[in-house]
């Protein structure tokens, strides 16, 4: 049998395995995937990734034609909604500039600095959880956990959550366990607390029960986060939960535009509020 | 000698590529081809193909597994501690229970390891979750979804794999 035969030597090897494990539990830097040959791996991955996402792309444009049609309008849709609320968020700035001088850079990605934004390549996914993306920018990129991650066309995607030397995991919104100060842009300006929803959608937690919301509202975040600036879009109202003996209601968000097929982000190191 | 270094430059192809493959080009993939676990199907191939000798891989499975893991937030252990019990389980079932080298072995090697290798996964993520105090998302419906796309597409390609293996072996 083979068990038998080789009991000895796997039970070593399994030892082994267990004792370096718990060993490396305790280590807080990941060790493979700051050294050298990571490196070397991410030069290899970036264009592979890039190539996969090309084809997924025209994939998904080959058998669902409609649905690319509809993206298309969908994102102009978007991009209209985000120019709305862009010129809001600028209005209001301009409104308080003399007792918020510092407010734009606190904001920094309203800013064209360059400094103040870096792109990356998503290189893969997580093994053991599929929401959370590899990005080929580290530490030494100068990107820190909990800074924001958007898409190209300024949609809020998610945040890092851990940061080696050459790579970063980013945590989608739609994950449960990603948290972001968010604020209803109506006339009320209520504050909340997004987190995601089962992966799918999410949800806005801690809304006052006297405030009025309605389906439809864009919530954007708040900026009274550590790098997370405000204005940027979470989503839009989907669904209102109201209990009236309740002391909050919460509201069902979607995301402006599908999280899949991500191939380029954008990080916002906003570290003026470090 | 020489047909060690052979054997070892072999290995090391093998899993180089495999790891390269499943890190790169699959979890790129759009769903459902992201589910597929290409190293659960080589996993039931080799058992069936390696028969009488199994032992000199484990070192590289533990290898690949650490490495696999290495770009994961969860602990370095994990990926390791559930491949090497995936391999004891599926060693033990196509041992004691299916041990023919045929198609229906393979399916169900390859089966009870997607299964075995998901749901053990599921517990021990949960476990650190509790340890982290974090979150804990759980859908049965998505999970259950997921688990038979993954038993699908590497079925499917240990299958095609052995079929093409098969073919080699006897022409020669």
């Amino acid at each position: 049998m083979f068990i038998k035969k080789k009991s000895q030597l796997r039970l070593l090897i399994i030892l082994a395995v267990i004792g370096l494990s718990f060993f490396l539990f305790k280590t807080k830097n990941n060790i493979l995937a700051n050294s050298w040959p990571a490196k070397i791996f991410i030069k290899i991955q970036s264009p592979t990734s890039s190539f996969v996402s090309r084809f997924n792309k025209s994939f998904s444009v080959l058998f669902n034609n409609d649905r690319y049609l509809c993206d298309a309008e969908k994102i102009i849709e978007n991009c209209q909604i985000i120019e709305q609320e862009k010129n809001k968020i600028l209005k209001e700035e301009n409104q308080n500039l003399k007792s918020m001088l510092n407010f734009l850079s606190d904001s920094g990605y309203l800013h064209d600095k360059k400094d103040n934004f870096v792109s990356a390549y998503i290189i893969s996914r997580d093994q053991a959880d599929q929401s959370i993306l590899i990005i080929n920018k580290g530490l030494k990129d100068g990107l820190r956990t909990g800074m924001p991650v958007i898409k190209e066309e300024g949609i809020l995607i998610g945040k890092i959550i851990k940061a080696d030397d050459y790579i970063s995991y980013v945590i989608l919104i739609t994950d449960n366990r990603s948290n972001f100060a968010v604020s209803i842009n109506n006339e009320e300006k209520i504050s909340g607390l997004a987190c995601g929803n089962y992966n799918l959608t999410i949800r806005m937690d801690l809304i006052p029960i006297d405030k009025n919301i309605k389906k439809g509202d864009i919530v954007t975040t708040s900026g009274s986060e550590k790098f997370v600036p405000p204005g940027l879009i979470v989503g839009k109202i989907i669904k209102i939960n109201k209990n009236d003996n309740d002391i909050f209601q919460s509201a069902e968000l979607a995301p402006l535009s599908p999280l899949d097929n991500l191939s380029i982000i954008t990080i916002i190191k906003n570290e003026t509020k470090d | 000698m020489k047909r060690k270094i052979k054997i070892f430059f072999i290995n090391f192809l093998i899993f180089f590529t495999l790891f390269i493959a499943q890190l790169t080009i699959i979890a790129n993939a759009i769903h459902p081809l992201n589910k597929l676990q290409l190293f659960l199907s080589l996993l039931s191939i080799m058992l069936i193909f390696n028969k009488n000798d199994n032992n000199y891989i484990w070192i590289w499975w533990i290898a690949f597994a650490i490495a696999l893991n290495s770009y994961s937030i969860y602990p370095i252990f994990i990926i390791p501690l559930i491949l090497i019990f995936t391999i004891l389980i599926s060693t033990f079932s196509f041992n004691n229970f299916f041990t023919n080298q045929s198609y229906y072995s393979l399916i169900v090697v390859c089966c009870i390891a997607t299964i075995f290798y998901n749901i053990s996964f599921l517990c021990l993520k949960y476990i650190i979750d509790i340890l982290y105090f974090q979150k804990m998302d759980f859908l049965f419906n998505i999970f259950f979804v997921n688990l038979l796309w993954q038993i699908f597409f590497n079925s499917l390609v240990a299958i095609l794999f052995f079929a093409f293996l098969k073919k080699i072996k006897y022409a020669k």
